[in-house]
C-alpha cells in the first residue's frame, strides 16, 4: 500500500509542477496590463509605466518565473497586484466558501443520485425507472446559470425563503449560514445527481446481470442480501470514479454558482483574477485547484485500492 | 383553493419558520450592491468608480462640489487668492480628527497634495503649474504656483483621483507604493475587506463635520447608518432580485430595461445617475485617423439618434453636441454645425477627398464592456453605409486596455467619460491620453482658458470646443444616464454623479 501511495503521490506532484508552470507562462505571454486595469481610464503611459515598476513587470519573463518559483518553495504565493494583499492568506480565505459549497453539493448529488439510481435499477423497465432517468436526465441538462437564477427567482424574490445572494461562514454563524448554502448547493449539485443517477443505474444493472449473483441466490441468499450486500457493493466501484471526478469538476466548475450567489469563492477568484491580470493570484489559485483535484484523484485512487484488492496489487 | 394558491401558502410559511431562526440586530446596516470590488481603496492612483464609491466615505478632500457644481471647503477652512493668482493660502479646520485618532493638520495637506500631483491622473494635470506646496503653520497651508491656472479650486474639488486627504505617517508608510492603511477623516472608518465579498466601513462616532446644511457632496455629513456593507454582486439580475427581496437596499449599475418595471413597483425606488458621455476617439498619432479628412469623414457619417437607444429608452439619453456637460457652465453648442451630421454621402467625398482607398480600419472594442461593445456594433454599420471599412477587433476588458496603451494598436476606441467639473479636468484635452491629440492651436488656447478670468474663460472654451469638432479629434456621441435602484426604506439619498451614502439612512 506504501508503494501505492508513493507512486500516486509522485505523480501528483509532477502533475502540480507541469500544471503551476504552464500557467505561469501562459498567464504572462497573454495580452493584458494589470496596471491599465488598476489605474482606470484617464491612466498615462507614464503611470502605466511607474506602476509596472512597482509591481516588477519591467523584469524579464524568465527571472520573475524564478523568483515566483524559489518564493512558491518556501512557502510565498506572492502579493496580490491589486489590493496588495497576501496572495496565500486571500486564497485561505475564499477556499473555505468553495469547500464548504463542493462539499455540501456533493452530498446533495451524493444523496439523491445513488438512491435514485438503484431504484431505477430495481425497477428496471418500470414507471418508476422512466421517471427515475427522466429526473435525472433534466437535472444533468440544466445549466448551472439558469437553475440558478430560477431558484433565486422563484424561492427569494416570490416565496422570500433564501437570501438570493451572498455568504456567511459555518464557522461565524452556523444558525444563518445554511440558509445562504441551500440555493447554490441545489445549484451546483443537481447536475451531477443526474449524471451520478445515469451511473448508478447502470453499474448495478450491470453488476445484477453478473454470474456470481446467480450462484449467490442459488446458495439461497435473499434477494435484499444479493443486491446491498454484492451488486451494489461492486457496482459502487466505478460510481465512485464518477462521484470523484464531479467533485473535482465542482471545485472548476463552480464559478458560474459562486457569480450568480455572490459567493466569494476560489472558482470566482480564479475569473477574477484572470479578467484583472492578477498573475500571482491566478498562479495561486490554480496552484490550489491543481491540489485540490490532486488530492481527490489520490483519495478515489486509495478508495478504489480498499475496496478492490486487485487495484493495490496490481 | 387553487394549486397556485396552496404553492404561494405552503412558500410564506416556510418563510415565516425560517426567517424566525435569522438573527435580528438593532444596528443599522446599509447594504449596497456593487459590481465589481475596487481594485484599491487608494484614491490618489486611480480613477475607477468602484474606489471612489466605497473610499470617498472614509476621506475627505479640502473642497467639494455642491448640487450646482460650485466648489465649497470641506477640509478647508477657507481660501485666499493673493492678487497675482499664484499664490493660494488655505486655512485649514482645527479640532478635525483621523480614524486614528490624530487630528488633522497643515503637513497631512503638503504630504497628501504631494502625493496627489505625483501620482494622481488629474493631479498630474494640475502639476506642471505647481512650484511648491508648504505648511507656513500648524493649520495654513501655501500652495505657489509658476503662472496662474484658474483651475485650481476646481481641481482640489475633484473625486476623480482626487486631492484626498491622509495622515502623513500613511503617505510616508506608503512610500511609492499604494495606500494599504485606510485612514481618513469621513463620517465612516474602514473596518474589513473580505475579498470578493464586501467592504465594511462602521461610523466613525468622533466625526468633525461641516457647520452647514448638507448640499451636493458638501455641508454636513452624517452617518445616519451604523455600518455601511458595499457586498460584490457580479450578478445583474441578483443585484436587481436582492433589492426586491431586501436582501441589500441599494444596487448600483442596473440595466435600463428593468426602469419601466419599477415604475410601478411601490417597493423599489429607480433612480437615474448622473450623465455620462460617450465619444468615439481616433487614434492621431498614426495609422488612417492621423489624417484629419478621415476623421471628418468619420464624424459625418454618424447618427446619433440610431446610436444612443442602446443605452435603453428615451430617459437614458440625450444628443448633445456639447462636449461639457449640460449641467454646467460650461456648456457649449460651439461645433453644432458638424454633430449629428448622418449624411453617409457627405462622408464618403470627404474620405474621397482625404483620399482613402479602403484602408481598414480598427475599431478597438472590449468585450467586457456591454454598452460600448454595442455603441460599437451600430456605428460599425454607420461607416460602413460611407464605404468605410470597419475591422471590430474585440478582446477582454485587460488585453483591451492594454490595446489603448499602445499607439500602433487602433484606430478608433469608444470612451465612456463620467462627469467632469471642468474642461481641463477632460483625459482627451491632454496629448498624453491615449488618442494622442497633438494640437499647437489647442495648447495656446488651453494656456489661455487656465489663466483667464471667469467670464472670458467659457469663450475660450467654446473656441477650443470648435477645434474639437474641426479637428474631429473627439467625435461625440451623446449622453447617457446610469440606473441604481433603492428598496423605499432608504431615505435621503442625493442623486449626484458620485454616488455617495452619508445623510442616508434605512427605515426598516
Amino acid at each position: 500500500m506504501s508503494a501505492f501511495l508513493i507512486r500516486r503521490l509522485t505523480g501528483a506532484l509532477l502533475t502540480m509542477l507541469i500544471v503551476v508552470t504552464i500557467v505561469f507562462f501562459v498567464t504572462n505571454v497573454i495580452p493584458g496590463s494589470p496596471a491599465a486595469v488598476i489605474l482606470g481610464e484617464d491612466r498615462t503611459a507614464e503611470q502605466v509605466a511607474e506602476l509596472n515598476r512597482e509591481l516588477g513587470l519591467d523584469r524579464s519573463l524568465p527571472v520573475r518565473y524564478l523568483t515566483w518559483i524559489s518564493d512558491l518553495l518556501s512557502g510565498d504565493l506572492g502579493t496580490s497586484y491589486f489590493n496588495g494583499s497576501d496572495v496565500r492568506t486571500v486564497i485561505l480565505q475564499r477556499v473555505e466558501p468553495t469547500l464548504i459549497l463542493t462539499a455540501t453539493s456533493a452530498l446533495l448529488a451524493i444523496a439523491i443520485g445513488i438512491p435514485l439510481g438503484v431504484i431505477a435499477a430495481l425497477y428496471r423497465g418500470s414507471a418508476v425507472d422512466f421517471a427515475a432517468m427522466v429526473a435525472a436526465l433534466t437535472a444533468a441538462a440544466l445549466p448551472n446559470f439558469w437553475l440558478g437564477l430560477l431558484l433565486v427567482l422563484l424561492l427569494s424574490l416570490y416565496w422570500g425563503i433564501f437570501p438570493a445572494a451572498g455568504y456567511v461562514s459555518l464557522f461565524e454563524d452556523p444558525g444563518d449560514a445554511w440558509r445562504y448554502l441551500v440555493l447554490p448547493s441545489i445549484t451546483l449539485g443537481a447536475s451531477h445527481a443526474g449524471v451520478i443517477a445515469r451511473i448508478a443505474r447502470a453499474n448495478l444493472l450491470e453488476e445484477m446481470g453478473a454470474d456470481y449473483l446467480r450462484t449467490a441466490r442459488a446458495k439461497g441468499l435473499r434477494q435484499r442480501s444479493v443486491i446491498v450486500g454484492h451488486a451494489l457493493r461492486n457496482s459502487l466501484v466505478p460510481t465512485l470514479g464518477v462521484v470523484g471526478v464531479a467533485v473535482a469538476l465542482m471545485v472548476g466548475g463552480s464559478v458560474v454558482t459562486e457569480t450568480v450567489f455572490a459567493i466569494p469563492g476560489i472558482g470566482r477568484l480564479l475569473i477574477e483574477s484572470v479578467l484583472g491580470r492578477d498573475f500571482p493570484m491566478i498562479q495561486g489559485t490554480v496552484l490550489v485547484i491543481a491540489v485540490f483535484v490532486a488530492l481527490v484523484n489520490l483519495l478515489v485512487d486509495i478508495t478504489y485500492a480498499l475496496i478492490d484488492p486487485r487495484i493495490r496489487h496490481a | 383553493m387553487g394549486k397556485t394558491r396552496a404553492l404561494r401558502l405552503f412558500g410564506y410559511a416556510v418563510a415565516i419558520a425560517l426567517t424566525a431562526t435569522g438573527s435580528a440586530s438593532a444596528e443599522t446596516e446599509l447594504k449596497l450592491a456593487m459590481k465589481a470590488q475596487p481594485p484599491t481603496l487608494d484614491l490618489h492612483v486611480t480613477s475607477t468608480n468602484t474606489v471612489r464609491n466605497v473610499a470617498a466615505h472614509i476621506n475627505e478632500g479640502l473642497f467639494a462640489f455642491d448640487s450646482t457644481f460650485t466648489p465649497h471647503p470641506v477640509l478647508a477652512e477657507s481660501v485666499d487668492r493673493s492678487a497675482d493668482g499664484l499664490t493660494y493660502t488655505f486655512a485649514i479646520r482645527q479640532g478635525v480628527p483621523f480614524h486614528n485618532g490624530d487630528e488633522l493638520a497643515a503637513e497631512d495637506v503638503v504630504a497628501s497634495l504631494d502625493r496627489w500631483l505625483r501620482r494622481s491622473s488629474f493631479g498630474r494635470t494640475l502639476a506642471p503649474y505647481v512650484s511648491a506646496v508648504e505648511a507656513t503653520d500648524r493649520s495654513t497651508v501655501e500652495l505657489r504656483l509658476n503662472a496662474p491656472a484658474n483651475f485650481v479650486v476646481t481641481a482640489l474639488s475633484t473625486w476623480r483621483a482626487g486631492p484626498f486627504i491622509y495622515p502623513a505617517e500613511v503617505i510616508e508608510a506608503a512610500g511609492d507604493d499604494r495606500i494599504t492603511d485606510y485612514i481618513g477623516t469621513g463620517p465612516y472608518r474602514f473596518v474589513d475587506w473580505r475579498d470578493g465579498q464586501e467592504i465594511r466601513l462602521e461610523r466613525f462616532d468622533a466625526y468633525a463635520p461641516v457647520d452647514a446644511p448638507a448640499d451636493g457632496y458638501t455641508g454636513r455629513r452624517v452617518a445616519l447608518a451604523d455600518t455601511l456593507r458595499f457586498v460584490f454582486v457580479p450578478e445583474l439580475s441578483v443585484r436587481r432580485i436582492g433589492v426586491e427581496t431586501g436582501d441589500f437596499d441599494v444596487a448600483l449599475d442596473i440595466d435600463p430595461d428593468s426602469y419601466d418595471r419599477y415604475q410601478t413597483n411601490p417597493d423599489v425606488v429607480s433612480s437615474l445617475g448622473a450623465p455620462r458621455m460617450t465619444t468615439l476617439i481616433p487614434n492621431k498619432s498614426g495609422g488612417p485617423m492621423s489624417d484629419p479628412g478621415l476623421r471628418r469623414a468619420v464624424q459625418a457619417a454618424i447618427c446619433v439618434e440610431d446610436v444612443l437607444p442602446v443605452y435603453g429608452g428615451a430617459a437614458f439619453w440625450r444628443a448633445d453636441p456639447s462636449l461639457t456637460w449640460k449641467e454646467t457652465a460650461w456648456w457649449s453648442d460651439a461645433g453644432s454645425d458638424l454633430y449629428n451630421l448622418c449624411d453617409p454621402d457627405l462622408a464618403r467625398t470627404l474620405a474621397e477627398a482625404a483620399g482613402y482607398a479602403g484602408e481598414p480600419i480598427r475599431l478597438a472594442l472590449s468585450s467586457g464592456d456591454q454598452s460600448k461593445y454595442n455603441v460599437g456594433l451600430v456605428l460599425e454599420q454607420q461607416l460602413e453605409r460611407a464605404g468605410l471599412v470597419v475591422e471590430l477587433e474585440v478582446r477582454d476588458a485587460a488585453a483591451h486596455e492594454e490595446t489603448l496603451d499602445t499607439k500602433s494598436a487602433w484606430d478608433l476606441m469608444i470612451s465612456e467619460h463620467t462627469y467632469r467639473s471642468h474642461p481641463i479636468l477632460h483625459s482627451h484635452l491632454q496629448a498624453t491620453w491615449t488618442g494622442w491629440w497633438e494640437n499647437a492651436d489647442r495648447d495656446a488656447l488651453v494656456a489661455e482658458l487656465l489663466t483667464a478670468p471667469e467670464a472670458k474663460a467659457k469663450l475660450i472654451w467654446d473656441r477650443i470646443q470648435r477645434l474639437y469638432y474641426e479637428d474631429a479629434a473627439v467625435i461625440k456621441i451623446g449622453d447617457y444616464f446610469e440606473h441604481h435602484i433603492a428598496g423605499d426604506s432608504v431615505t435621503g439619498y442625493a442623486n449626484m454623479p458620485e454616488p455617495f451614502f452619508w445623510n442616508v439612512g434605512v427605515d426598516r
